[in-house]
């Protein structure tokens, strides 16, 4: 791994994910490389980087203060072993992990509004002297892909995407109703499906198209495939004593889609336009289903059946 | 009584929609369109306290319509926007 470095000293890591550079910035990033594994398959080395400015950076070990006024939102929420919070002011977003095993405190920093010139985000996770979990990063990363993205409409889709003949199909879902099964049980019943990205695929639309992207993060299945293909169909999944899939009129597609995109971009009116002007271009384009279903092969054999006879 | 502030209509393909900010769209079975009229309606009455007689007024003073007619259509109005939780009436939520 070839970190470069920066103007002011730090050394730099640049990724591209669909289609987006970004980098990391560290005084130190040697001690980092063997935790990045899922960020490998998307590194840009120094050679091949081009002069433009990169989506966003972030730098990975700023202290970040809170500020002293009230922030005029705050969610709370709870992750699988730890806790995070998120704040939102005027100029920026402030999110918070609890890492609770340790009682230690990590913050995110992303200022909004200057985008010329690129963002520029920092965060302390490195700021402590060692190397906090991998997954206390990856949080902060899948925030800072979702807001920086969001302005291209793109989009970071809680989703479990499949691929089959060139095409890729977006399972949608609640956390548990069975999205990974789903896609599992496509890639043991249907000869040539395979896995693109297990919990975040970015879905960007240009031009009218929309095509998902392989991304470093990929929930519990270590899926980073520095991939794309054109989405064939969104199909979100409900449990059912039954097969049946159904395709959904716009309005009900966009409500289909909306709770499987980041809810900490939901609470700010600035954010969640451009949310709802992405879907709308999407749904526009490539339709959405419902798909009420079992655990089994069966469920496959209806969705296979809709989407590619 | 007046709008809850949580609520912004945005154009998803072609419709005006109700999108509430945040937590509250985690279930979206029922999503909620308003037509051109309740549209109006619904940009008008940002920020406004207001009853049936003063919706029955700007109805009568915009579309011409006679003010039985105009009366009765907003009570409709009101009734559909308080049945989806859209309202929130003095003192309450």
């Amino acid at each position: 791994m070839a970190a470069q470095k920066g103007l002011n000293g730090k050394h730099i890591m640049r990724y591209r994910v669909a289609g987006f550079d970004f980098e990391f910035a560290a005084c130190e990033l040697k001690q980092l490389c063997p935790v990045l594994g899922n960020y490998s398959p998307f590194e840009i080395k120094a050679s091949t980087a081009d002069a433009t400015d990169p989506l966003f950076k972030l730098t990975l070990d700023s202290r970040v203060t809170v500020p002293a006024a009230e922030p005029l939102e705050t969610m709370e929420y709870d992750l699988t072993e730890d806790s995070a919070t998120l704040r939102i002011y005027e100029d920026r977003y402030l999110l918070t992990f609890h890492w609770l095993e340790k009682g230690r405190v990590f913050t995110l920093a992303c200022p909004v509004g200057h985008e010329d010139g690129g963002k520029h985000y920092e965060c302390d996770y490195l700021a402590g002297g060692d190397i906090p979990p991998r997954l206390v990063l990856d949080h902060f990363m899948v925030f800072a892909m979702s807001l920086a993205a969001l302005a291209e409409k793109a989009l970071l889709v809680h989703a479990s995407a499949l691929v089959y003949n060139g095409k890729t199909v977006l399972c949608l879902g609640e956390s548990g109703t069975g999205k990974s099964t789903h896609t599992r049980l496509w890639r043991e019943n249907i000869a040539g499906a395979s896995l693109l990205n297990d919990d975040g695929p970015i879905v960007r639309l240009e031009s009218g198209r929309v095509t998902a992207y392989g991304s470093p993060w990929s929930g519990k299945t270590p899926c980073f495939k520095n991939e794309s293909y054109p989405v064939r169909a969104f199909v979100r999944i409900r449990r059912a004593p039954f097969n049946k899939i159904e395709r959904q009129p716009a309005l009900k597609a966009f409500g289909a889609l909306l709770p499987s995109c980041l809810p900490t971009l939901q609470l700010y009116d600035r954010e969640l336009d451009r949310i709802c002007a992405a879907l709308s271009g999407i749904i526009a384009a490539v339709p959405v289903y419902v798909l009420d279903c079992l655990p089994d092969a069966g469920a496959v054999h209806t969705s296979f059946g809709e989407l590619f006879l | 009584m007046k709008l809850k502030k949580d609520y912004k209509v945005r154009d998803i393909a072609g419709e005006n929609v109700i999108v509430a900010i945040g937590r509250l769209n985690v279930d979206m079975t029922k999503v909620i369109t308003l037509n051109a009229s309740s549209r109006w309606l619904w940009d008008e009455l940002q920020d406004m306290d207001f009853d049936t007689e003063r919706i029955a007024e700007m109805l009568v003073d915009e579309y011409g319509i006679d003010r039985e007619t105009a009366l009765d259509d907003a009570g409709k109005w009101i009734d559909s926007l308080g049945k989806a939780g859209l309202l929130c009436t003095e003192g309450g939520v």
